[in-house]
């Protein structure tokens, strides 16, 4: 098995939660022997000892004795329970080894956060020092060309091969991507030591809203954005303003099935790539025994990669906005199919609001599907959402523990790496990952972020799942139920999101 | 004064106290169920299990106790029958 899990429920934010638990239920404990010990400490001291002795000497002399032997024992086993031995000294024990559980708890937190600031540092101190580097090298580059490199082996080799050993470099070194995108603030810092770099840097942080110097790498985003947006690209909003939903026609609507597994909604993936039907988000709906429905959304990868946007929304322009948290056309675009998808179904509204809805999708799919769920809005319409992503980078994205998230990424990747940090360990976030080596595949990086090797990881999976090896996918299985089924009948509706732009389409396709 | 209720009532708040600390033993036990981390994992399995033992061992002097307060009981009671 080439995968690892982590995060979920069965991850070590989960463990602690659990170690955090049992320190709560040692208090518990304590406190009610600390009554225990006051009550034996009453009984002990209590007059009615006294008098049933008075009162039995008394009346029956003969059994005064006996009388006097039993209140002793009363009052010997009361005081013996009420000491360093008995209830109180437990209840004492009881609070220090809660102690002890809050401490290691605590110890390990602080581990975690101190490893993850230690390779921030590391990261911001490399990526500033390229930055500062990065004008002269690059005019060095121009200096000899840029149409010959000397490779390891004293080959002169050009672009195309050059741009191959990059991506057979990103796949052998693949935290190498880690190293690029987790220090993209810093690599702008150190960019900015260049005077015209600065005077680009700064306008276009000014223009993107954030005070310069980025602080983190959405910041640095949202920055190299507005640096695309001043040379007319990137920005969707300078020639589009709406968006177009269009239910297609085709005979898959009329009856479907449920996705079968997490292999189901992969294979989905690779025919929304189709490049002849671009656009196309697919909403399934699965009726449900309880008379509701459950929504699955599958949004499409990144399809056109011209970087001035046009009419197909699932771009790269939508890429880079999504990724600095902007609202995107695309995600509009999803969601009215979706709200689409429910009103046909009668579901709008109150009446659909506790259907359970899973958004999933391939790299930017998931990327809008982790939009929408950090969308306060969007979940308010939505309480019962989920994703589900493939080779897609959302760490970043502010997702709230309610919607349980499942991330599957290839180690050889470089895509889910750009968001520069590793996904969330908490219960309701789980994350595979796979080492492609294992498996033979090609020595490409751009090869390992392909939807149909994301086919095979989730086919994986779904095995893993059947077998019960793992705690936390076992968790989510049982979360995600209502999506999966193969046998179950559902009904399946494919639509056409189209840009609209804010002048007639052929001027803006002229300027492409 | 009702010394026989007030007896009586020590005898079921001892009883009470017993099977308090039965209960509390097995939820220490039950914390063996959660997934220690694995370097403290012995450590604390051999605590969480002597506490156990120490809260069983608490609820039979509990025992002991109402024992001996029913048996006191018991005497008061028969002091009261006519010789």
């Amino acid at each position: 098995m080439s995968i690892d899990v982590s995060g979920g429920a069965g991850g070590t934010a989960a463990e602690l939660d659990d170690l955090d638990a049992a320190a709560w239920t040692l208090d518990a404990i304590g406190q009610h022997l600390l009554g225990c010990a006051g009550r034996a400490l009453a009984t002990g001291a209590s007059p009615a000892l006294a008098e049933a002795a008075v009162r039995i000497a008394v009346r029956a002399p003969h059994l005064a004795a006996a009388a006097g032997a039993a209140v002793a024992q009363v009052e010997r086993h009361a005081l013996g329970l009420v000491g360093a031995t008995g209830a109180g000294g437990e209840a004492a024990a009881l609070a220090l080894l809660a102690s002890t559980v809050r401490e290691v708890v605590g110890a390990y937190r602080a581990a975690d956060r101190a490893a993850v600031m230690l390779v921030r540092d590391a990261e911001d101190l490399v990526m500033s020092e390229v930055g500062m580097a990065a004008p002269a090298l690059l005019l060095g580059l121009g200096a000899i060309g840029l149409t010959a490199f000397a490779s390891p082996a004293g080959r002169v080799v050009g672009p195309a091969q050059v741009a191959s050993l990059l991506d057979e470099a990103a796949y052998r070194v693949p935290w190498a991507v880690d190293l690029l995108a987790g220090g993209s603030d810093a690599l702008l810092r150190g960019l900015a030591a260049d005077p015209m770099c600065a005077i680009v840097l700064v306008a276009a942080s000014y223009q993107a809203g954030v005070v310069w110097p980025p602080g983190d790498e959405r910041e640095a985003t949202a920055v190299l954005e507005q640096v695309g947006a001043m040379a007319g690209a990137l920005d969707e909003s300078v020639a589009y303003a709406g968006v177009s939903v269009t239910a297609l026609p085709r005979a898959a609507d009329l009856a479907g099935h449920a996705p079968t597994g997490l292999a189901g909604l992969l294979t989905d993936a690779v025919d929304l790539g189709d490049p002849s039907e671009p656009g196309r988000v697919r909403v399934t709906r699965i009726p449900q025994p309880d008379g509701s429905s459950a929504w699955v959304v599958q949004v499409p990868g990144t399809q056109d990669w011209d970087p001035r946007p046009g009419g197909n929304p699932f771009d790269l322009s939508t890429d880079v906005s999504a990724m600095t948290g902007a609202a995107t056309l695309a995600a509009v675009g999803t969601r009215r199919a979706l709200e689409q998808a429910m009103a046909a179904a009668g579901r709008a509204g109150a009446t659909g609001r506790d259907d359970p809805v899973l958004l999933s999708g391939h790299s930017q799919g998931g990327i809008i599907s982790a939009s929408l769920a950090s969308d306060p809005a969007f979940r308010a319409s939505h309480p019962r959402l989920q994703i589900v992503t493939a080779g897609s980078p959302i760490a970043g994205f502010p997702i709230p523990p309610s919607v349980p998230v499942l991330s599957l990424e290839h180690v050889q990747d470089p895509v889910p790496r750009l968001d520069g940090s590793a996904n969330p360990d908490r219960p309701t976030w789980t994350t595979v990952r796979a080492d492609l080596r294992e498996r033979g595949a090609p020595v490409s990086a751009g090869a390992s972020h392909g939807s149909s090797i994301y086919l095979t990881t989730a086919e994986e999976v779904d095995g893993a799942i059947a077998t019960h090896e793992s705690a936390s996918l076992d968790a989510w299985a049982r979360g995600a139920a209502p999506f999966f089924g193969g046998d179950r009948p559902a009904q399946v509706t494919d639509f056409r999101i189209t840009r609209l732009p804010t002048e007639p389409l052929s001027s803006v396709e002229a300027r492409r | 004064m009702d010394i026989d209720g007030d007896l009586a009532h020590l005898v079921a708040r001892a009883r009470f106290d017993a099977e308090r600390c039965r209960l509390a033993a097995t939820q220490v036990l039950a914390l063996d169920d959660i997934r220690w981390r694995s370097f403290a994992s012995q450590r604390f399995r051999e605590q969480t299990a002597r506490r156990a033992h120490q809260l069983r061992l608490l609820a039979g002097r509990f025992e002991v106790l109402a024992f001996w307060l029913e048996h006191l009981l018991s005497v008061l009671q028969r002091s009261e029958e006519p010789t």
